[in-house]
């Protein structure tokens, strides 16, 4: 069996990996693409060909696989630290040795630097795997170190593959509904199977609604209400770390910077998705009012989008996207505070959406 | 490839007396490994097999085995939580220790007296796979000869890993010779020591840790057995056999380093200079250098803290020539002339801005210390 067969689709990726394999594998690679489609299960797929033992390679367990994920939301320099002394150590028992840097965008600059040498010239053992989200965030001079391997958004059949594999009590239809609203992400798809971050979405989305429906609105109110649902999933991270610091012999206050650490990086990722949501919402009203329903997101809201989505509300729903974009982008680049920035949004987000609501009544 | 041994999971059935339990455990767990989040790491390996019973534990860089003296039925292995393991073990009671576990089974029974315990173990197959014992080309080297080198020369390898190399210790058999060397890029210590017979030419450079590791398990071995692979360096004494993963990269090159013609040569009492450098550092804090004053017939070493005092202390030296001071790093003089157990050392200097070189009156250990440029 070919080591990509179960991968779906990423058929360049699988190209560029395949040619690596049958020659001499380069120093470091850089897999990007959006999150959820595959790109460590490629990684792990890559290892096993490399260590020449895909078994312990998948379970994790392999001695000559490092294995660097974030705790929380950044990777810092002190991981690095660890990481390159082991690099240059030479393999346990494989020819090679293998390190795959998890979310390597959350590198921040000092750790960025400590890792560039060992990128341009690791010793000759090591292959150097960086996965990323994003290609943004890493400077010039990391991504020209590594040959790239792009990675896409899946096919809507494949997620709908993948849907009805994990969760066969589907019907077709509710299948398919996860599939479109997931756009080509796996781990969207695994949100909304999941009851806790489907309740979450649900909620924000009545918040999306609300700031041009509700006469009420309270922008205070609605970054609470985003906030609520960040803290949740913190607190949820916060649990698994604490469970897991049991297993690690930590002293105090090493353990409590883990659990903080974990606790706010996926408070942070929570934030994150909430505010792609939102553009996407407001998008797909825009989509929606132009009559191209089939291109929408929220594929399970159609009754929904087709009474929000008026002709009279397309610019400024317009706007109102490009707003929660430029939030997005100041959040991911400044990690600005967040209650205050989701406040700020949504006095803009009323602001621009309400005036659109009195003119369609009107009309 | 390395030749590897592979711990397959049937059944274990082993006793032995729970101080010869307590015993090995002590010496093997200190490769346990209670930071990673690779569970399987933080445990013991107990392996049977023809009778002879190993224990094991590994952190990925140093690796411990020790040959557990027990009865065992069958062969088999079990991976017991390491720190688990050890905990019990000291608190029970001085009796047969019985340790038991099915094939394929996650738990693990252990028993001695009317005491009794379940842990859940972890797969053994899942055990990083150790280089095999058997199948390694060992020579063997005086044990205190080689322990002797080493705890000279480790200090000095580096705690920055900011040049990974540097945090190893080059280990160099050449002839009837082995040559140890580390160096931090502020100082470099070099040991030379002839060995009893001559060995096979080999290097290898191995974390400065392993070496602190070994001096414990070797610990009044007349002999250690030594394997150099590829990629692992075995040391086998006292029935524990050590594995460290070899630093990759090039060692500086120590000779070129050391400079060949030196200005002056002086032959100071070890005992007292050291005296002296303790007691004038207690004011060389917050990074502040020590100096070296020499003037005709004698050596001035002072101190300076700002804000916290100063300390100077002389002794008699047979310097000739103008005047000359030079600064070093406190801690670092202060171990290279602890390096040393003669009565007396050579220090050679060139002038203010070059490296001092301290060496054993023999010659075969020189500690070569860069200078701090000193204000004023």
């Amino acid at each position: 069996m070919e080591p990509f067969d179960s991968l779906p689709e990423q058929d360049e990726a699988k190209r560029l990996l395949e040619a690596a394999l049958r020659d001499d594998p380069a120093h470091a690679y850089l897999f990007h693409g959006p999150a959820g489609v595959g790109k460590r299960r490629a990684a792990l797929a890559f290892a096993a060909a490399l260590l020449g033992e895909q078994d312990r390679v998948e379970r994790g367990i392999h001695p000559d696989l490092y294995v660097l994920e974030p705790l929380g939301d950044q990777i810092r320099i002190g991981d690095i630290r660890v990481l390159r002394r082991d690099l240059h150590m030479r393999p346990f028992e494989a020819e090679r040795r293998v390190y795959l840097i998890v979310a390597a965008e959350l590198m921040n600059d000092e750790a960025a630097d400590a890792l560039l040498k060992d990128l341009e010239e690791p010793p000759p053992y090591a292959v150097v795997i960086l996965i990323a989200n994003e290609l943004g965030p890493l400077s010039e001079t990391i991504r020209s170190r590594c040959q790239l391997v792009p990675f896409r958004r899946l096919s809507e059949r494949a997620i709908r593959e993948a849907v009805v594999a994990r969760a066969s009590g589907l019907s077709e239809e509710e299948a398919k509904a996860v599939a479109r609203v997931a756009a080509g992400r796996l781990d969207r798809a695994e949100r909304l199977l999941d009851p806790g971050a489907a309740d979450r979405r649900r909620k924000l989305l009545a918040v999306a609604r609300s700031v041009y429906a509700d006469p009420e609105f309270e922008p205070r109110a609605a970054a609470e209400a985003v906030l609520d649902g960040a803290s949740e999933r913190g607190a949820e991270a916060r649990t698994k770390a604490e469970q897991e610091l049991e297993e690690l012999d930590l002293t105090v206050r090493e353990g409590e910077q883990r659990v903080r650490r974990a606790q706010r990086g996926a408070e942070r990722e929570e934030l994150l998705l909430a505010l792609d949501e939102l553009a996407a919402w407001y998008r797909d009203l825009v989509v929606v009012a132009a009559g191209a329903e089939t291109a929408v997101t929220h594929f399970d809201h159609i009754p929904e989008l087709r009474e929000d989505g008026i002709r009279e509300r397309m610019a400024a729903a317009e706007n109102g996207a490009e707003l929660v974009r430029a939030t997005w982008r100041s959040f991911e680049e400044f990690n600005i505070q967040p209650g205050l920035a989701f406040e700020a949004l949504f006095v803009q987000l009323r602001r621009e959406l309400a005036g659109s609501a009195l003119q369609a009544s009107v009309s | 490839m390395v030749q590897v041994e592979a711990a397959s999971g049937s059944a274990v059935n082993i006793s032995c007396s729970r101080d010869e339990l307590a015993q090995r455990l002590g010496l093997v767990s200190r490769a346990v490994s209670t930071r990673t989040a690779v569970q399987i790491l933080s445990g013991v390996l107990l392996r049977a097999e023809s009778g002879r019973v190993t224990l094991a534990a590994t952190d990925m860089e140093v690796s411990l085995r020790a040959q557990l003296e027990a009865r065992a039925e069958g062969d088999g292995a079990v991976v017991v939580p390491g720190k688990l393991l050890v905990e019990l073990t000291r608190l029970l009671p001085d009796d047969e220790v019985r340790i038991e576990s099915g094939a394929e089974e996650s738990v693990v029974r252990i028993s001695c007296g009317s005491a009794s315990y379940q842990l859940n173990s972890y797969n053994p197959e899942d055990f990083p796979r150790l280089p095999s014992v058997e199948g390694t080309q060992t020579f063997g080297v005086d044990g205190h000869a080689l322990l002797e080198t080493a705890a000279r020369v480790g200090r000095a390898a580096s705690r920055d890993e900011s040049r990974p190399v540097l945090t190893g210790v080059l280990m160099r058999f050449e002839g009837d010779k082995l040559i140890m060397a580390a160096t931090d890029s502020y100082r470099l210590s070099v040991q030379e020591t002839v060995l009893g017979g001559s060995t096979p030419d080999l290097e290898a450079i191995v974390p400065a840790r392993s070496l602190t590791e070994l001096a414990r398990i070797a610990q009044g071995a007349d002999t250690v057995e030594i394997g150099i692979h590829e990629n692992q360096v075995l040391f086998a004494a006292n029935d524990i056999w050590l594995t460290t993963r070899r630093i990759d990269g090039q060692f500086p090159n120590y000779k070129q380093l050391l400079p060949e013609t030196f200005e002056h040569e002086l032959t100071l009492p070890r005992g007292e200079l050291l005296e002296v450098v303790r007691r004038t550092a207690v004011l060389a804090q917050r990074n502040s250098p020590l100096r070296l004053r020499f003037a005709e017939g004698e050596l001035t070493v002072s101190a300076q803290t700002h804000d916290v005092g100063e300390a100077r202390e002389s002794l008699p030296v047979s310097f000739t020539g103008e005047p000359l001071e030079i600064g070093f790093n406190a801690e670092f003089l202060r171990d290279g002339i602890e390096s040393l157990d003669d009565d007396e050392l050579r220090l050679r200097l060139i002038s203010p801005l070059r490296p001092g070189l301290i060496q054993s009156a023999a010659g075969n250990f020189s500690y070569l210390i860069m200078p701090i440029r000193l204000a004023g």
